[in-house]
């Protein structure tokens, strides 16, 4: 039998040590993945170090719903919609395995729910978001906000 | 909730790009680093295109009632929301003497000219920066008695060398034979632009043609073109003239056959050249709104949808002029009030904004916060 390229499967390990095997067609919807595979380096399990099971599941769940014929265009902004309601914890770990796995439509689509989340907040909430150091002195602060006191409100 | 680890810098410009600009300005404040990154030029500009069309007010230039006193406003895209914003230093304060225009506004910068001092500034009315632009010295030849006019301004960006630039088109004529026998013979013209980059005034070729009578006529800038109604063949032509910012190049191009008396007054709408072309029937008038597909190109006028008939109940109540668009509706002023105009439902909305109605035009153009500096 040939090894053509739609019956192969890609064999992935997160870094919590749990393997997925997924057809080529979905993995390769990862142009990090594609990229491997192009260059051979897909035939042994693909160990990902910095992304665990359960973002690992869903980001490949993402993608075999964007390789399935079957699914209408409403069916899959539904999909979409209800796939970003997580909360920050698994959005943080979504964000960076997109980032990584560079996955078409996935990481914007990340990106524009981070930033609505966090477009109403206060610094003092972004800081604790990010877990970002306030390096400004309280004086310095106090300046930038009198900048554009208007915004703060 | 918390995200375990700082997220690395290139996925914090991909959010902070996604941000509203009044986010931005509070999370200016997060931490020295965010600072650094909303405030690095490259990514103001990177910002602006990115939210062009999200953030995009009005600005307008009216002059109180009572005092006098010039008031710019700016009107939310979203919720027409008027918020006052003080006139620049240079201006701040000034007793009526003063005669101000707004030139136009790109990227979050505003050109105002002043016609009595005659120098222009560059104001930036979210950062409070300004610029007071040098008057041109350029050599002009004024023969004995003739009059130098600014006859047209604009204020636009030229993409290719990221600059922003200032146009004047000036006409040197003899002021008795330019009501009189109005032609190009005996006029000088001149076009002169400013760079911002360079913060000097250059002469570039121009047409030989005018561009007002009494007003300047501030013309409107869109994506890189700045157009004006113009006038030829001793005001028995009228065309729009555009100049392209990059380029440095004129476009004529005329109106459509239906409309070859012209009009007075062009607009944006949806990034376009729109002209309300005027449809008189005694005392109904209307405005056929018609928009320019292409810039030099006569058959790409495309007729879109027609305003009124508003009907003249008495001589001393003017017909309204439109002063603009907003979403569907028209923005006219009636007698010094400012009023929206739902064509769909021909309602009438007072947006409670007055303006002195003297000698001088108000004045409503495109606008967007940004956060783009002047030091370039």
């Amino acid at each position: 039998m040939s090894s053509s390229k739609s019956n192969k499967i890609v064999k992935l390990e997160s870094s919590d040590n749990k393997t997925f095997e997924v057809e080529e067609a979905v993995a390769v919807q990862s142009e990090t993945l594609k990229n491997m595979v192009d260059d051979g380096c897909a035939n042994d399990t693909i160990p990902l170090p910095n992304v665990n099971g359960k973002i690992l599941e869903m980001v490949l769940g993402w993608c075999k719903k964007h390789v399935d014929e079957t699914v209408t265009g409403d069916e899959l902004n539904k999909y979409e919609a209800d796939f970003l309601d997580l909360d920050q914890a698994d959005l943080y770990g979504l964000l960076m395995a997109a980032n990584f796995l560079n996955v078409k439509g996935l990481l914007d689509r990340v990106l524009q729910r981070v930033a609505d989340m966090i477009k109403g907040k206060k610094p003092e909430e972004i800081r604790r978001i990010f877990n970002i150091k306030n390096d400004f002195t309280p004086e310095e602060e106090e300046e930038i906000r009198l900048e554009n006191a208007w915004a703060f409100d | 909730m918390v995200m375990a680890k700082e997220l690395p810098e290139d996925l914090v410009i991909k959010i902070l790009l996604l941000l509203p600009f009044v986010s931005l300005l509070r999370f200016k404040s997060v931490c020295k680093h965010w600072y650094a990154l909303i405030t690095n030029q490259n990514f103001i500009a990177k910002h602006v295109l990115h939210n062009k069309n999200c953030n995009t007010q009005l600005l307008l230039k009216t002059r109180d009632k009572a005092n006098h006193d010039y008031v710019v406003s700016t009107i939310s895209h979203e919720t027409l929301q008027v918020s006052l914003t003080p006139l620049p230093p240079p201006y701040f304060g000034v007793n009526k003497e003063f005669h101000i225009v707004v030139v136009g506004s790109c990227n979050g910068l505003v050109c105002l000219h002043d016609c009595l001092a005659l120098h222009d500034v560059i104001w930036n009315p979210a950062t409070k920066e300004t610029k007071v632009v040098s008057k041109s010295n350029l050599p002009r030849i004024v023969p004995a008695g003739y009059r130098t006019r600014i006859e047209g301004m604009e204020f636009g960006f030229d993409a290719k060398t990221n600059d922003y630039k200032i146009i004047n088109f000036i006409t040197i004529s003899d002021p008795r034979l330019y009501f009189c026998s109005p032609s190009e013979n005996g006029v000088i013209f001149h076009v002169e632009v400013y760079s911002l980059r360079a913060d000097t005034w250059r002469k570039v070729d121009g047409p030989l043609c005018f561009l007002s009578i009494h007003h300047i006529n501030p013309g409107i800038y869109i994506n890189g073109m700045a157009s004006w109604v113009a006038y030829g063949n001793g005001w028995e032509e009228s065309f729009v003239l555009s100049f392209d910012m990059s380029d440095e190049l004129f476009l004529k191009t005329p109106f459509p056959d239906t409309y070859s008396d012209g009009a007075d007054k062009i607009f944006m709408l949806n990034e376009l050249i729109a002209i309300p072309f005027i449809d008189e029937q005694g005392f109904k008038l209307s405005y056929d709104i018609w928009s320019l597909l292409k810039v030099g190109i006569k058959d790409s006028w495309t007729s879109l949808f027609t305003i009124g008939p508003f009907i003249q109940i008495n001589d001393s109540l003017g017909f309204p002029f439109p002063l603009g668009f907003w979403k569907n509706y028209t923005i006219f002023i009636v007698n010094g009030q400012l009023v929206l105009y739902d064509p769909s439902t021909k309602q009438i909305t007072n947006l409670q904004i007055h303006h002195h109605v003297d000698k001088e035009p108000i004045q409503l153009v495109t606008y967007m916060e940004s956060l783009v500096s002047l030091e370039g």
